[in-house]
């Protein structure tokens, strides 16, 4: 089964994903900001993380996805950097952060379950 | 009127009207006209605001009142008269009751306009009358350099004031930007270095981590980098020649804090555009959730800018999870048809 990090401050948000990848095979696993998160990737490895850049603290999500692309025990993890920025200036610093997709929030979840098992099936 | 105060004036949320002491409305601003249908060149009829103004001007009186509505259904507005410029006229601030922030931000703007606007201009004035008496060869140079300097710091105040009135309208501070403050601190610097260079002081910037580990903050990137101008522009002004100030940008937590030590900028309040730019970095800090202190550490005097870091809470959140809710309900035939279709049950909190 296929391991999934949700990392998203807004306990509404993270709960709709839940559901949504509750209709999938999915071991689910959530955090609430980016330094937990961060710890949680480095210490569960999941296969994907689903990572909201807009979060309070140290760690913004931007931030994370690079932590975790640049160390060599993580960099493995396919990540989707969740977001209501949707500008292209948006998308490119994602990309230059190492995001593998960047989802615009509200999102369709059909999109969210297809791009995930895109990545999934890549990796 | 000077374009700057007009530009003032129409920012500010309240209505505003400026009455002289005849009754006849000499300024209205968009939302004065509005909310009491009147505008310049027309007087005042209600008879209650009318005594009101008459009293302001003349026996320099402040009243609060509510003037009477249009239709018998419609609640009456609320209103502020207080004295004006001259001593004869009056300023009537028009319905700010209902806004908490508005009421302070008047004062601040009216106390700013008189002390730091009016009795300055009086000065320049009293300069440009001494020009005239002093005999054309003896020292009308310095007196015209002194009063280019009143202007010049005039004209700093009243840009100063139209920006703190954009602020007050409160839509400029809604933006987002990732703003990386070490790296704005970078290009501040670099507007910052020619006054510093001339004026021979050093800046020295340190943190305590590279500098790309630093969180982020959410907000308005122009005003953030405009607390920093202020800041720093103030720091290199006021340090002696010669000397060195140092910056320091630490992390805490999710707070950050840029500290200018051996800085008393705004120590004792500050005057004239001093005094406008720390009204202005102090409301734009606390509409960040910041704050600007200052630190005394025995004899020396720091001042700290302070800022949380990441996102932060805003009241479209809740709009934003509504939004991806109805994503979610749009969607949820589609995913348990799909779940069927794969043999897997829909989850139990799914319907």
């Amino acid at each position: 089964m296929k391991r999934v990090l949700i990392v998203e401050d807004q306990a509404d948000i993270r709960k709709l994903i839940r559901m949504t990848l509750e209709f999938e095979d999915y071991e689910i696993h959530e955090a609430s900001d980016g330094a937990s998160g961060l710890r949680m990737a480095r210490h569960l490895k999941p296969d994907l993380m689903l990572l909201d850049v807009m979060m309070p603290g140290e760690l913004d999500g931007l931030q994370v996805c690079h932590h975790v692309k640049s160390d060599a025990e993580t960099q493995h993890i396919r990540v989707v950097l969740l977001t209501a920025r949707g500008q292209a200036r948006d998308r490119e610093v994602g990309r230059e952060a190492g995001a593998d997709e960047y989802l615009v929030k509200p999102f369709s979840p059909l999109q969210l379950i297809e791009t995930i098992e895109r990545l999934l099936v890549v990796s | 009127m000077h374009t700057s105060m007009t530009e003032l004036l129409e920012n500010l949320k309240p209505g505003l009207l400026w009455v002289g002491a005849d009754g006849v409305v000499r300024y209205a601003n968009r939302s004065g006209s509005r909310r009491t249908g009147l505008g310049a060149g027309r007087r005042v009829a209600d008879p209650e605001l009318a005594r009101a103004v008459i009293t302001a001007a003349m026996g320099q009186v402040e009243r609060q009142m509510t003037l009477a509505a249009g239709g018998a259904a419609q609640p009456g507005v609320e209103c502020r008269v207080i004295p004006g410029l001259e001593g004869d006229d009056a300023f009537v601030f028009v319905g700010n009751g209902d806004e908490p922030d508005a009421g302070l931000g008047m004062d601040t703007l009216m106390q700013a306009i008189r002390g730091d606007l009016r009795d300055p201009l009086r000065a320049a004035r009293a300069a440009l009358e001494l020009a005239r008496q002093t005999d054309p060869d003896h020292g009308d140079e310095l007196v015209f350099d002194a009063l280019l300097d009143r202007v010049d710091g005039l004209l700093q105040v009243a840009d100063k004031l139209v920006d703190l009135a954009t602020l007050w309208d409160g839509q400029s501070l809604l933006a987002d930007d990732r703003v990386e403050l070490w790296s704005l601190l970078q290009q501040v610097w670099c507007e910052v270095e020619p006054l510093a260079l001339g004026r021979q002081v050093r800046v020295r910037f340190t943190t305590d981590v590279d500098g790309r580990e630093l969180a982020a903050l959410y907000g308005s990137a122009r005003w953030i980098r405009r607390v920093f101008v202020e800041c720093l522009q103030g720091a290199v002004r006021m340090a002696p020649r010669g000397s060195e100030i140092e910056v320091e940008h630490l992390q805490d937590g999710p707070r950050a804090s840029i500290v200018l030590r051996n800085c008393p900028l705004f120590a004792d309040g500050g005057r004239g555009a001093d005094a406008v730019a720390r009204k202005l970095c102090r409301h734009v800090l606390a509409l960040h959730g910041g704050r600007l202190r200052e630190e005394l550490d025995g004899r020396s005097r720091h001042l700290v800018i302070e800022l949380p870091t990441g996102a932060p809470h805003r009241s479209d959140e809740s709009q934003l999870a509504i939004a991806q809710a109805q994503h979610y309900a749009r969607d949820l035939a589609q995913l348990v048809n799909r779940a069927r279709r794969t043999g897997r049950a829909a989850p139990a909190d799914a319907v």
